[in-house]
């Protein structure tokens, strides 16, 4: 028997209005692989992306989660249930410090209440300790060390996302959705965030499903390609068969080499 | 320098959270808070009680609630005094007709039955947002006014709905005199305060921020958004009833429930506008401008112009300049007078080096 899959899914329809954002999409992403997810702009792929964190609800369809399927998803359950995300127009949190930021990927996992954060009971202060260790080994893993105490809004762009990135993974995600971590990036921050998100996958186990524009990236870190047009998936495979994939082709890549892109 | 920043470097996370992170800032504020509670009352006079330090305790207090729900939790409300109203009548209900129930007892209910009515007018917050959220806790404002007025029960059927302190004791000590009245406003501040600055720094307080910064992010890292917003309402209402039966017992005396008006409620949302959204120590600092500058207007006024100047116009005169007071501020420095007292220690700890 095959192994279950981490994610899969079948049939989701999504529609705002009369448009259609999503149609008829199914795949399947296994365990502890990098699936990328791309496709022209209006593809749909951002609406799958919230999909999957619970934030959309799909008119039809099913996702399944190692094995259980859920038809409609809260972002409370996919949070619960291992799924973190970062999001494409960065969304920290401004006003509170890099470690603060970091500490609230782990909301859903506090124990104490709010009488018991009044009062300063042992559980309340149980929390902010395991919170804090757990913030610090993000910190190491992310070199934010330096910055651990600067207010997020005041960083620079490429450091936000890193700060996000790390926001997600303090949760110990087993589904890790990156909407294009690297959008808007210099040549060496692109590079050190692929470096991140290769470890977070190796060292954290977390699966990963990223969208992502810069092709050359895309090939070099995933093993899996869905493309996306108009809603539709017109492609799914390993970047090989991605590459010669001639509906992807004509849609997306628009040349017979596309590394020259 | 005994500022200098080189010197706070921590060895661990105790040290390192640390409200009050400078040694010198340790001794100032407890040197200031040992002279509030032992030389104040004995050297302070009716006038500085009635006149100052009493509103500005209950003030402060309201001022902690409001910046919990608006300044931490962004959720702007327009029905502080609403609140403050139903801790005030509250608690001289249960004084009057639950006989031996002790003062702090009935002020820590009457602050739960305003959590509890803070809860329920926070239920729109479920659909509701910014501007039409505020319009929302407007009709507590109004509910409450109309109530107190039109239901007799409440003020023990007092023809305007007029409600009188009853005589306080704490543990056989009549609070009687002013400066017992500042002691115990003192001591439910303080304790309070410290109850608030906890709450900040928790992830409670960490969630309030998370869902005012961005909620959607907030959602989707596993904050129960809704409930989160009920707690802020909820835990928001318990300060500001208390604040108000301070304000009924310990500064009036005597309270009729337009003492609880609309206007009030805007008193204390600009406090925490002067003093900083989102910062406690702001809510003491916006207290203090909104009690003391009238009071340094009138003297001014007098000082210059005797009696020449109408009393009604000199209260327009405050009211324009506070009002231009407040649209300075909202221009210049929106994070208000905390922002800069903060900014002036970042000076002295960076001297002689720009930042």
């Amino acid at each position: 028997m095959p192994p279950v899959p981490l994610l899969e899914l079948d049939g989701i329809d999504l529609s705002f209005g009369g448009v259609r954002a999503i149609a008829n999409v199914s795949f399947t992403v296994e365990k502890a692989a990098i699936c990328a997810v791309i496709g022209p702009n209006g593809a749909g792929k951002s609406s799958l992306i919230n999909v999957i964190s619970g934030l959309y609800r799909p008119a039809r369809g099913v996702i399944r989660f190692d094995g259980k399927s859920y038809a409609r998803l809260t972002p409370a359950m996919a949070s619960r249930i291992g799924v973190a995300r970062t999001f494409q127009n960065i969304a920290l949190f401004k006003a509170m410090t890099v470690l603060d930021n970091i500490i609230m990927g782990r909301a859903g996992k506090a124990r104490a209440g709010a009488v018991e954060d009044a009062l300063g009971l042992p559980r309340s202060r149980r929390d902010e300790q395991v919170n804090r260790e757990k913030a610090e080994e993000i910190i190491e893993f992310l070199d934010l060390e330096a910055i651990r105490h600067v207010a997020a809004g005041t960083l620079p762009y490429g450091v936000q996302k890193r700060v996000e990135l790390g926001r997600a993974l303090i949760a110990q995600p087993r589904l890790l959705l990156l909407d294009e971590p690297m959008a808007g990036m210099t040549f060496s921050e692109k590079r050190e965030m692929c470096r991140f998100i290769l470890d977070a996958n190796a060292t954290l186990g977390a699966t990963v499903i990223l969208i992502e524009h810069d092709i050359g990236v895309v090939m070099d870190l995933s093993q899996h390609i869905v493309v996306l047009d108009y809603g539709e998936k017109i492609g799914d495979g390993t970047p090989d068969e991605i590459r010669s994939n001639r509906r992807v082709i004509e849609a997306y890549l628009g040349a017979e080499t596309p590394q020259a892109a | 320098m005994i500022y200098r920043q080189a010197g706070f470097l921590t060895a661990d996370y105790r040290t390192e959270r640390r409200w009050v992170p400078h040694a010198v800032d340790r001794w100032a504020l407890t040197a200031f808070l040992a002279f509030a509670a032992l030389a104040v009352p004995v050297i302070g006079n009716d006038y500085l009680f009635g006149a100052i330090l009493l509103p500005f305790l209950a003030l402060s207090l309201a001022a902690i609630g409001l910046n919990i729900l608006t300044g931490y939790a962004g959720q702007l409300s327009l029905g502080t005094t609403a609140f403050m109203a139903v801790g005030a009548y509250a608690a001289y209900n249960l004084n009057l007709r639950i006989p031996g129930l002790p003062l702090l007892a009935s002020i820590v209910l009457a602050g739960i039955i305003a959590a509890l009515f803070g809860i329920l007018f926070g239920l729109p917050s479920l659909r509701l947002k910014g501007f039409y959220l505020a319009v929302s806790t407007l009709a507590a404002q109004f509910f409450v006014e109309w109530a107190l007025n039109k239901i007799g029960w409440f003020s023990n059927n007092n023809s305007s709905g007029v409600i009188t302190a009853p005589p306080m004791a704490i543990l056989g000590i009549a609070v009687d005199s002013p400066a017992r009245k500042y002691l115990l406003s003192l001591g439910i501040v303080a304790v309070l305060t410290l109850v608030a600055i906890r709450l900040t720094r928790s992830q409670t307080g960490r969630n309030w921020i998370a869902i005012r910064d961005r909620e959607v992010a907030a959602a989707s890292l596993g904050v129960p958004v809704f409930r989160v917003k009920l707690v802020a309402f909820a835990i928001s209402s318990f300060y500001c009833g208390i604040a108000g039966v301070l304000w009924a017992f310990t500064y009036l005396g005597t309270v009729e429930p337009d003492g609880f008006n609309l206007s009030r409620s805007f008193e204390v949302l600009f406090i925490i506008i002067l003093g900083g959204l989102g910062s406690i120590r702001g809510c003491f600092l916006g207290a203090a401008v909104m009690v003391v500058f009238p009071l340094l207007l009138s003297r001014f006024a007098n000082a210059f112009f005797a009696t020449a100047l109408d009393p009604g116009i000199q209260e327009d005169i405050e009211n324009i300049l506070f009002g231009s007071l407040i649209v300075l501020f909202l221009v210049k420095q929106p994070l208000g007078l905390v922002r800069l007292w903060d900014q002036f220690k970042r000076r002295l700890e960076t001297w002689p080096l720009s930042e």
